[in-house]
């Protein structure tokens, strides 16, 4: 049997009695959801309880596997981490991605600029063609870039993960400052074109000044994709003296027995600290951004 | 002075190439070009030293005879993990999404809490993962032991090992969440309110409104899902240590192809030969996908 449910302000109005009743069961309901939520956030956070009760533990207290440290302050491990290695792979890492962050928005919004603002033969198609790029896997062109790379001499340098910043940017970012720069008024720079100035003008001194939110929000996916990309060091790099954070991490601490969890855990909490840094300062446009690529696509 | 005005014309209307000409340099020099190479490689046998020799179909016969063992193997790995890690992760991020998509006090926080192992590094991901898993020493194997368990192999047999890697990837669901919510904000609220006054109930609510119109997240995520668990490996590599796992339990096909080629026989022309293979079948998948795609409702703007 159907019945017509009333609206819930209806039930205030007719009866004050099933209000006070429907007011319990709410409580009851948002409590019951809040400890739903509750338990659901205890999982996402479980790996980093861990990470930060494992950093301050002793080497025995790992072994004798406890859940706590006893001494909340114990930084040795911290100290034991940052040694010559990280500080050489910390120091690969911020070349890389200082040379990434301001090559990439500076590739990508000259592409957009002209995709936006320019009109030419075959836009349109070297539009698609770039998007489709996208959807090309990995995996084809990795042996072949390889080697390339040993062809030129620049496999184990940090050319590899730099050059190719400067002729690409990613569809995606290409396609979300397009949009970003379709939204500007047209009027800003037809007038500006009147004065003489020309698109190069235009591009530097209009459209990339007002781009400034998403070109920010692309320095800072850029940073942190960098800053964590494991893939391509991982192909191109084989001497220690080139190794990014990832790679020199990984191939430290991987079954090195020499250093238990503890260890583990403090150099892997160190490499985090700038990306967790900036996750929350953007947290908000990031999040958006995330949103805004899967509604797109 | 009219060639000067036409030289002036043809200029403003190429000019807009000089624009995108350092990436479309770009997919030139590192997408097409090297595309076209591994095409090349993989008629022949080759290992980076010397150059190519023996052209023929031999690596692609190869991969089906002598080195059968391993591409199969690579192939149901890799099959089974697309078939229960997508729709798990659809079904999952959808009930989070709808945990999450309550107008309540602190739900925003919720929200960035569950996203936020997404931020964790592959790499970190990988250690934290074997340092919990380890058999002696490791918290989760103390934590059954203390509920009377037996302890657990994670990644140290063969069977367990699909299982826990499975289980550690739900660590990222945040991402497809976001999508959902995003998805879920965009349906209109009459269309629950006529439905509620039609006398839906809420199961009915949710499959007959909120999925279709929802079908084009839907889509999107499964397309993608499909496509990037094909090529999974980094997450692979790192906690099985750059090998295939006890008894090649999570030889990944792309953890295949890269042993091929950057292992001690640098069989390149063998490599490219089968990662030409995925990239047809990824193609030939994602195809099918969009051919079938009738059932996706697109907002028309």
């Amino acid at each position: 049997m159907k019945t017509i449910e009333p609206l819930h302000n209806m039930r205030n109005v007719i009866a004050p009695r099933h209000a006070l009743r429907f007011a319990v069961k709410n409580t009851v309901f948002k409590t019951l959801w809040y400890l739903l939520l509750a338990a659901v956030s205890f999982f996402f956070l479980f790996p980093f309880i861990v990470m930060f009760t494992r950093a301050f533990m002793t080497d025995l207290e790992v072994r004798m596997i406890e859940f706590f440290p006893s001494n909340w302050f114990n930084f040795d491990n911290f100290k034991k981490a940052f040694d010559l290695s990280f500080v050489r792979y910390l120091k690969n890492t911020v070349i890389v991605v200082a040379v990434n962050i301001i090559a990439v928005p500076l590739s990508c919004s000259l592409c957009a600029y002209g995709f936006a603002k320019m009109k030419f033969p075959g836009r349109k198609f070297c539009f698609a063609f770039m998007l489709s790029t996208m959807m090309l896997p990995f995996v084809v062109t990795q042996i072949p870039m390889f080697v390339i790379y040993v062809k030129l001499g620049w496999v184990n340098s940090l050319l590899p993960l730099t050059v190719p910043a400067f002729f690409g940017g990613g569809a995606l970012n290409i396609f979300l400052m397009r949009q970003f720069m379709r939204g500007i008024p047209k009027e800003m720079s037809e007038s500006a074109r009147i004065d003489g100035a020309n698109h190069l003008l235009i591009y530097l001194r209009i459209v990339l000044p007002l781009c400034k939110p998403i070109i920010a929000l692309i320095m800072v996916q850029t940073f942190m994709g960098v800053w964590n990309d494991f893939l391509g060091p991982l192909l191109y790099i084989r001497e220690e003296a080139y190794m990014t954070l990832p790679l020199g991490v990984f191939n430290k601490y991987n079954g090195n027995t020499q250093f238990l969890g503890n260890t583990q855990m403090a150099a892997g909490l160190l490499m985090m600290i700038p990306c967790a840094i900036l996750f929350f300062a953007f947290q908000k446009q990031l999040i958006e951004g995330i949103m805004i690529g899967g509604v797109k696509g | 002075m009219f060639a000067k005005k036409s030289a002036k014309k043809i200029f403003s209307t190429y000019s807009g190439y000089l624009f995108i000409a350092p990436v479309m340099l770009g997919i030139l020099i590192f997408t097409l070009v090297p595309m076209v190479l591994s095409l090349y490689y993989s008629f022949f046998d080759y290992n980076v030293v010397s150059a190519p020799t023996n052209f023929g179909f031999h690596n692609y016969i190869k991969m089906f005879t002598v080195r059968g063992e391993n591409f199969y193997k690579s192939l149901s790995v890799t099959g089974i993990y697309t078939v229960i890690f997508v729709p798990l992760t659809l079904v999952l991020s959808f009930f989070l999404a709808l945990l999450l998509n309550r107008k309540m006090r602190g739900i925003k926080a919720f929200r960035l809490l569950c996203y936020l192992p997404c931020i964790i590094p592959a790499v970190v991901g990988g250690l934290l993962w074997r340092d919990l898993m380890n058999e002696r020493i490791g918290i989760f194997n103390r934590i059954l032991d203390m509920m009377g368990f037996e302890p657990y192999t994670f990644f140290n047999a063969a069977e367990t090992s699909m299982p826990t890697f499975i289980f550690t990837t739900l660590f990222g669901l945040g991402g497809s969440m976001l999508l959902w919510l995003a998805a879920l904000s965009n349906v209109p609220a009459e269309l629950y309110e006529a439905a509620r006054i039609d006398g839906a109930n809420k199961f009915v609510r949710t499959f007959r409104i909120t999925i279709p119109m929802c079908s084009a997240t839907i889509f999107y995520m499964l397309v993608t899902g499909v496509i990037g668990s094909l090529q999974t490996f980094g997450g692979v590599y790192v906690v099985t240590g750059g090998g295939g796992g006890k008894d090649n339990s999570l030889l990944f096909y792309v953890m295949n192809v890269y042993q091929t080629a950057f292992g001690s026989g640098m069989e390149m022309g063998l490599a490219s030969a089968l990662s030409w293979v995925l990239f047809l079948v990824i193609a030939l998948l994602t195809l099918v996908l969009f051919k079938t795609g009738g059932w996706v409702h697109y907002e028309d703007d």
